[in-house]
């Protein structure tokens, strides 16, 4: 949901790429999660919750990569929040505010570590809440 | 899109601090949202003109006594100074009683800390730390 059509989300997700690669980011996952992908939410904390249950257009398009790279902000257990992405990576604001203006809604692209199994990552996509555009999770 | 990030301690809950903020920043506009881009899986988003902020709750190690961020973005349009427009917005988000700090950097598990106060005269006033945090 969120997007007018399989092409669109596919320029949507190459912006991104390229996005990473301006910024030297190499991703290893690319692609959507949350109710945008599943309708119901799969987020624990929102039981009960769906896409735009509080208003047309009040739900984000949530976005994500998954990169082994050390980046510029701290991580926190594993996730980089889309907003200090956006700062210390100016490429990734750009896409964000770009893709927002064109899909009509909030959209964000917010960053993930592989995580292990000793040492999973928290929030991190799987493959029952997320669309992958390329490489796997 | 010049965007800055500034960590906000607030013993009130998310919704209660996102309205102190947006009160204190004169935004008048503003909407909690669904994300799972975000801790909680919501945050709240004000616009006003040029300017958009966003409140969430926050989770970094670094950052333990401040449970909450605040996420500034400014038009690429805007003639102003985002990190001018960032140490106006520290003020009045200090004299609205919150404690206020930033990350400068983060590199191989150590993160450099702002921490913002005011003088008596109300001006800004920065210190800096460092804090360990675990690499992942």
């Amino acid at each position: 949901m969120g997007f007018k059509s399989q092409e669109q989300f596919k320029q949507c997700m190459q912006e991104l790429e390229a996005a990473l690669q301006k910024e030297g980011i190499k991703p290893s996952a690319v692609g959507v999660r949350g109710s945008a992908v599943t309708f119901n939410s799969l987020n624990p904390k929102k039981k009960g919750s769906y896409f735009d249950k509080k208003g047309v257009g009040k739900s984000d398009v949530d976005v994500f990569f998954v990169t082994k790279d050390h980046l510029n902000c701290a991580p926190s257990n594993g996730f980089f929040h889309a907003g200090k992405l956006a700062e210390k990576y100016p490429a990734i604001g750009e896409w964000n505010k770009k893709w927002t203006k064109d899909l009509g809604r909030e959209v964000s692209a917010a960053g993930f570590k592989p995580g292990t199994k000793d040492k999973p990552t928290k929030m991190k996509p799987t493959a029952t809440d997320s669309i992958v555009h390329s490489g796997g999770l | 899109m010049p965007t800055r990030n500034v960590y906000i301690r607030s013993s009130l809950d998310a919704k209660q601090t996102a309205e102190r903020v947006f009160s204190a920043l004169s935004i008048d506009t503003w909407q909690e949202r669904d994300s799972d881009n975000y801790p909680d899986g919501f945050y709240y988003l004000g616009k006003s003109g040029e300017l958009e902020v966003a409140v969430s709750s926050d989770e970094s190690v670094a950052f333990h006594e401040y449970p909450f961020l605040v996420t500034l973005t400014l038009a690429t349009s805007s003639p102003f100074n985002i990190d001018e427009v960032l140490d106006l917005m520290v003020v009045e988000l200090l004299k609205a009683g919150f404690s206020a700090a930033r990350e400068v950097s983060y590199k191989e598990g150590v993160v450099e800390r702002e921490l913002f106060g005011l003088d008596t005269s109300s001006n800004l006033v920065k210190r800096r730390d460092t804090q360990q945090v675990p690499e992942d």
